[in-house]
């Protein structure tokens, strides 16, 4: 009991970590299932590596999130991002890291465009961001004239996928990387702290000295810039851009956000609860995939999962409330 | 029915030995009232008084301990029957209108015939609300928004609303108006009577809840005053005397427990500070010293603009115009309250203390420790990181130095009680070193054990060379810790008290006393900005 109480946003241990009985639980169903592939270690080298754009947009959310903003635009973003390498690489001949470059820098664009008209006109990000998602998925069927751009720089398709460590492509390895740095923002950082106090009470933070606007500002470029980060690692994963599959990614990975934040810090958007829950949502996928399951199964997945993670945290803080 | 001779002598309601207490605190004391037919009923008390427990007993939104016997027109019925049934209409200070909506919608809100059908009878709604403002002399556009209303105009709506929860007639209806006036400004005043006049002229009865007693006088027919949770006096309008209303809010207050006075050895250190031409949220234009050490208490009705002076001396409300000079020894500065945020103002160690404080001072879902690290930030960070190991000693410590328990930083902020919330929040301050320090009703929601400890931080800090500005509703208070006392009436000092006569006697009357006729315009104006 008294150790429930001493932490905030708290829960026990099997609370914070219930996510990964789920994960643990969902992986037993399916090796029952289908023994033979998720028996082997391929199914989850798959998972890891292939997984990791959608993980990473997942992790672009959550900053905002923190700060009580929404990005609707991260999607439209990392699809924009990998166009842009895309069309650079490709059909300018322009090397891919500078291609790449030229998608980061574009993002820091879109994200000061929204940031902008959230605080200076005072427009609601859910309304910006909205705007801007159609926006920039205009943007990205002009730039490639709706077409799918195949033959990305090998570059970046290796750097991204071909080689192996422990068995998993590099760019599981760069989203871990990715959480990790978000983590020391999150919890070692005043810029963390302030996202935080933004997030739950803006008067507050004010009348205790933080810029709010410019924490409001920085939590929107960030999310376009980590977003044209995970458009990156997309174009690598299938060394082509296509103008349309970017965009669906976007309501998985707020269930991804959603569902992380009832894991770890319960209560709190955090970079590891966002990983954890992603990879949770996109291990279902992959299973029910492999033991051929319809596809509107997945869709029941998604959803399914996601009502019944934050519903169950909501009951458990009503529990917890209601014994303290 | 009864017969038509026995109604008018039958008072609308009557109320006899009401009580209710909040824990061990006795706020309400078998008060008993009666109110006429067509008559207008003047409540006062101060703070404290008991005022507010007993309208708020009659909305329904407090349950009294004890009723002696409660009749509505002479019919025996019980407060839980008065509360719920909507058988008095309201009109609180904020009115209860809500922006963005039409005068016709507004009307709706509160219309619980019309919102109980499966459609909303449109028509039937827009004739019987503009024959409810036809009768009372108004003409609204019904679908012009709130919004671009002046206040008076709102306020008349907000009546008339309540009027028609009652079923439109005024014969037999009671209306509580509990502090319509302050924001109004004379012409608006005028108009608010003229339409309680004709409410009471066609049989209805009302409750006048207000602090300014020429209101009062011009507009009631009795008084009845409150003070303490009892009913202490009772008065015929035509013939009281304003000294004699004064004198019964006031009391007598025997008790003279003024600790610091006079303790000039304090007021020294860095010297004087000047604040000037300070305007902007009701606040007119005024100017007053600050020495650092002392314990400077504002002061006012309602609608004085005494309490936006603390928000607006840190920052926290943008002034119209208002400099912060310091005149005395060390580096001189001088800062344009106009243009300074209350993060520069920070800067310069003035910090705010508001008074609300789970929207304005901590979150409640977030730890004691996070909320305490929060203004320390700056001061805990190098190079974009956070020293944690070092902004952890200096939480603990601030806890430590709290008194606050249980002396858990980790533990959610609303899990502590108010008391112990507002030491750690005080203490936050305390522990960087402030130079001005703008306090807003410091102990609000307080228990009286922590007032104590909170009033001993205070004192610290302005014995640590702090410049202390301290707004507070609570006059008893002020007499405890302030070295000197600013009353504000209409945006401007009026008195200022100091020494030896500073008590809570002198600082009640001194705001109650000074609002004449004359100054009516003033005050009332100076808060529309």
């Amino acid at each position: 009991m008294s150790e429930e109480r001493t932490k905030a946003g708290g829960g026990s241990i099997h609370e914070r970590i219930g996510l990964i009985y789920a994960w643990a639980l969902l992986i037993a169903v399916f090796l029952v299932a289908k023994p033979a592939v998720f028996g082997s270690f391929n199914i989850y080298a798959s998972i890891l590596g292939g997984q990791s754009a959608v993980v990473m947009l997942t992790l672009a959310l959550i900053v905002p999130l923190a700060a009580g903003e929404f990005d609707l635009s991260a999607a439209a973003m990392l699809a924009l991002s990998a166009m842009i390498v895309a069309v650079l690489n490709v059909d300018m001949g322009v090397p891919v890291g500078l291609a790449i470059l030229a998608a980061l820098a574009v993002s820091i664009v879109v994200g000061t465009v929204n940031a902008l008209l959230v605080i200076r006109l005072g427009i609601g990000s859910l309304i910006t961001t909205l705007g801007m998602a159609t926006l920039l998925q205009g943007i990205v069927r002009w730039i490639s004239d709706s077409r799918t751009i195949y033959g990305i720089s090998d570059g970046l398709v290796g750097a991204v996928l071909k080689w192996r460590i422990f068995g998993i492509a590099p760019s599981f390895y760069y989203t871990l990387i990715l959480c990790v740095v978000l983590w020391y923002v999150f919890t070692r950082t005043p810029f963390g702290m302030k996202l935080l106090f933004v997030g739950r009470g803006p008067e507050i933070a004010r009348l205790n000295g933080v810029a709010v606007d410019r924490v409001r500002m920085g939590a929107l470029i960030s999310s376009s810039f980590i977003a044209a980060l995970a458009g990156v690692i997309y174009a690598g994963t299938s060394g082509a851009a296509d103008p349309v599959s970017g965009f669906s990614l976007l309501l998985p990975a707020f269930a991804g956000a959603f569902l992380g934040s009832t894991a770890i810090t319960p209560g709190r958007f955090n970079p590891w609860g966002s990983l954890f829950g992603m990879y949770f949502l996109a291990t279902g996928i992959t299973g029910l995939v492999t033991i051929g399951a319809p596809s509107f199964v997945q869709d029941l997945f998604y959803g399914g999962a996601l009502i019944v993670a934050v519903a169950t945290a909501q009951l458990l803080r009503r529990w917890r409330a209601r014994r303290a | 029915m009864i017969d038509a001779a026995r109604v008018t002598s039958v008072p609308a309601l009557r109320i006899e030995g009401m009580s209710k207490s909040f824990g061990s605190a006795l706020v309400l004391d078998g008060v008993s009232l009666e109110l006429a037919r067509g008559e207008i009923l003047g409540l006062l008390g101060h703070n404290g008084s008991g005022k507010s427990t007993l309208i708020k007993c009659l909305a329904g939104f407090h349950r009294p301990d004890h009723i002696g016997r409660i009749e509505l027109n002479g019919a025996p019925t019980t407060a839980d029957a008065v509360g719920t049934g909507r058988r008095i209409g309201f009109v609180h200070q904020d009115l209860g209108l809500v922006n963005g909506l039409t005068i016709l919608e507004n009307f709706l809100l509160t219309h619980r015939q019309a919102l109980s059908g499966v459609t909303i009878p449109w028509t039937q709604l827009r004739a019987s609300v503009g024959a409810a403002l036809r009768r009372f002399g108004l003409d609204f556009p019904l679908d012009a928004s709130v919004d671009g209303l002046s206040q008076a105009d709102r306020c008349l709506i907000a009546v008339v609303r309540a009027v028609e929860t009652l079923g439109g007639q005024a014969q037999g209806q009671i209306l509580v108006l509990d502090e319509p006036t302050p924001f109004l400004p004379a012409a608006g005043v005028a108009k608010l009577f003229a339409l309680m006049r004709s409410f009471t002229g066609s049989g209805g009865s009302i409750v006048f809840v207000a602090h300014d007693i020429d209101e009062v006088l011009e507009i009631t027919d009795r008084i009845v005053v409150l003070r303490d949770g009892r009913r202490v006096a009772g008065f015929d309008t035509r013939s009281a005397g304003r000294d004699a209303i004064i004198e019964a809010i006031v009391g007598r207050t025997l008790q003279h427990h003024h600790v610091r006075r006079g303790d000039d050895v304090r007021l020294r250190r860095d010297g004087l500070w000047q604040i000037d031409a300070l305007a902007g949220a009701g606040v007119t234009a005024c100017s007053f010293s600050l020495a650092a050490g002392e314990i400077l208490g504002v002061t006012g009705l309602i609608g004085s603009g005494a309490a936006n002076v603390p928000e607006l001396l840190a920052g926290a409300r943008q002034a119209r115009s208002g400099t912060l000079r310091r005149v005395g020894n060390g580096a001189p500065v001088e800062i344009d309250l106009a243009r300074t945020p209350l993060r520069e103002l920070m800067a310069h160690n003035v910090f705010l203390l508001p008074d609300d404080r789970l929207r304005k001072s901590g979150v409640g879902e977030l730890t004691l420790a996070e909320n305490l690290a929060l203004p320390a930030l700056p001061r805990f960070t190098r190079a974009l990181r956070l020293l944690r190991a070092p902004l952890r000693r200096h939480v603990e410590a601030v806890v430590k130095s709290s008194g606050a328990v249980p002396a858990e930083p980790d533990m959610p902020l609303h899990s502590f009680s108010g008391g112990n919330q507002q030491k750690a929040l005080v203490a936050k301050w305390l522990a960087l070193a402030p130079r001005i320090l703008a306090l807003s009703e410091p102990t609000q929601g307080v228990d009286v054990g922590s007032r104590q400890a909170i009033y001993a931080a205070i004192e610290e800090a302005a014995r640590g060379g702090a410049a202390v500005v301290c707004y507070s509703s609570d006059a008893g208070e002020l007499e405890q810790i302030c070295d000197r006392v600013l009353i504000f009436s209409g945006g401007q000092v009026i008195a200022e008290l100091a020494g030896d006569d500073i008590s809570k006697d002198a600082i009640i009357s001194a705001t109650l006393g000074t609002t004449g006729p004359g100054e009516q315009d003033v005050t009332k104006q100076g808060e529309r900005a």
